[in-house]
């Protein structure tokens, strides 16, 4: 199996059609499982890893475990209801097609992560701040996304059907791997912080912190409702 | 139920696949271990892909020999009411047909077999190199050296079988195409004879092959596993 699971990395990388038109016959999926899978683990670790080198120390480590497991735990997520999004509209594929062709369009975006690292570790080299930062990962993760759901198009098929089919599908995927990922941060770690955590404490929600982060870059800094709740709690305690 | 208890639901529903898929590997090895190591963890994905696998190499054996069949159907309506018909009869066929589906449940079964851990050659060839090194008994060393040679001849016959199969699966498939050109261009079904015989001939053979000869096995077995005096198998 090891020689069919470099064949499909190697598929993975050049042939994307080929990609699909395997996970739409079905039957032995496991070497693409296994080549996606691993695909997915390095590219995201390394990503991960990479943005971590903002704050460096053991804050690569993390990031180069955590950005791995937001995806897989994604994939975990929406795997269902992609299936379900697709039947319903008319283009069943066998759950473990769609499982298949899931995590290889998870496995090729990670690899396009891979190949934005360069750019994200040398922008933080030359000084990128904390909040341009966080946007500039999440134009990489945009871009790594796009690459991810043109697999999935071409999996589902490329016309009306499959183009609503894949845009629902994104907007599940962008709603739950947000969360996951928002659940497992820091992934850039906050230059203010003392010390590195794992986790950092629950506060508020992705849809938030994106809000923030997109004022911040400009210079607006606003304390919103939850964290400014969660501050005087803290303070309260205290 | 809060975050902690889903994570033990899923935790444990993972356990019970890892367990799961490894008891239901034809072999218990590094490649099973890993499955299961990858099904406890990811079982929603790894689950549905591993069962559909499963599913898939059963239907490529089954549908081999269907395909042989219905060459063999093919080659028979190719030649139905007209002067060829006494090369391939329907009753020909249906022998043939009987013969090939009790060649192929017979491979199947030997497959089957051999893929256990009991019928494992690398861990006979173990044991008994094992029981040299503890210098067990003679009589325990014969013994493990005879289930050695029993499971070396069973693979024999496994691959022999395999081979049948494949070379009358693709003289069936030749013998459908000669018919039909017979037919069609109205030439002499000389060679389409010569084949029916052969494949005849072959069908004979797999009805044979479990009391000929075997023992193309000894030239891959060390010539000491016959160093304590053990009689060779053809030997009587």
């Amino acid at each position: 199996m090891t020689s069919q699971v470099f064949a499909v990395f190697d598929e993975l990388l050049r042939s994307p059609r080929a990609i699909a038109e395997r996970s739409r016959a079905g039957g032995d999926l496991r070497p693409l499982f296994v080549a996606s899978l691993s695909a997915l683990v390095l590219g995201a670790g390394v990503f991960g890893a990479t943005l971590a080198t903002s704050r460096g120390g053991l804050q690569l480590l993390y990031s180069g475990v955590k950005l791995p497991l937001a995806m897989v735990v994604t994939m975990l997520l929406v795997v269902p209801a992609f299936h379900a999004i697709a039947a319903g509209l008319g283009r069943p594929l066998s759950f473990s097609g769609m499982i298949g062709l899931t995590l290889a369009a998870a496995g090729r975006g990670a690899l396009v992560l891979i190949a934005l690292s360069p750019l994200i570790w040398l922008s933080f080299d030359r000084g990128l701040a904390y909040h341009p930062g966080v946007l500039l990962a999440a134009a990489c993760y945009a871009l790594a996304g796009v690459a991810a759901l043109d697999l999935v198009l071409r999996g589902v098929g490329f016309d009306a059907r499959g183009l609503v089919i894949v845009s629902l599908f994104a907007g599940v995927l962008c709603a739950a791997g947000g969360q996951t990922a928002w659940m497992l941060r820091p992934f850039l770690g906050r230059p203010s912080a003392q010390s590195v955590p794992f986790f950092r404490a629950r506060e508020s929600s992705f849809w938030d912190a994106v809000q923030q982060s997109s004022r911040s870059s400009f210079g607006v800094y606003r304390v919103t409702r939850a964290l400014s709740k969660v501050r005087a709690e803290a303070g309260g305690q205290q | 139920m809060n975050l902690a208890d889903l994570g033990l639901l899923y935790g444990m529903a993972g356990a019970l696949s890892g367990v799961i898929v490894y008891r239901s590997q034809p072999r218990r090895d590094a490649r099973a271990l890993a499955s299961a190591l990858l099904s406890a963890p990811l079982w929603p994905l790894w689950l549905p892909v591993w069962f559909a696998s499963r599913t898939a190499e059963r239907d490529v054996r089954r549908s081999a020999a269907t395909e042989t069949e219905a060459a063999l159907l093919e080659g028979h309506e190719a030649v139905r009411n007209t002067p060829l018909e006494p090369l391939l009869p329907r009753a020909a066929v249906d022998r043939l047909l009987r013969e090939l589906r009790r060649a192929t449940e017979r491979y199947a079964e030997l497959s089957n077999l051999l893929a256990k851990r009991s019928f494992d050659r690398g861990a006979a060839e173990e044991r008994v190199a094992r029981l040299e090194q503890r210098s067990a008994s003679p009589r325990t060393l014969a013994s493990a050296r005879l289930h050695l040679e029993n499971v070396a001849r069973l693979q024999s016959l496994a691959a022999r079988d395999r081979r049948a199969l494949e070379e009358l699966s693709e003289l069936i498939a030749a013998l459908r195409t000669q018919l039909v050109f017979a037919r069609y261009s109205g030439s002499s079904p000389g060679e389409a004879g010569d084949i029916v015989t052969e494949v005849w001939a072959r069908v004979e053979m797999l009805g044979t092959s479990s009391d000929g000869p075997l023992f193309e096995l000894d030239s891959t077995l060390p010539a000491e596993e016959y160093a304590l005096g053990q009689a060779r198998p053809d030997s009587g």
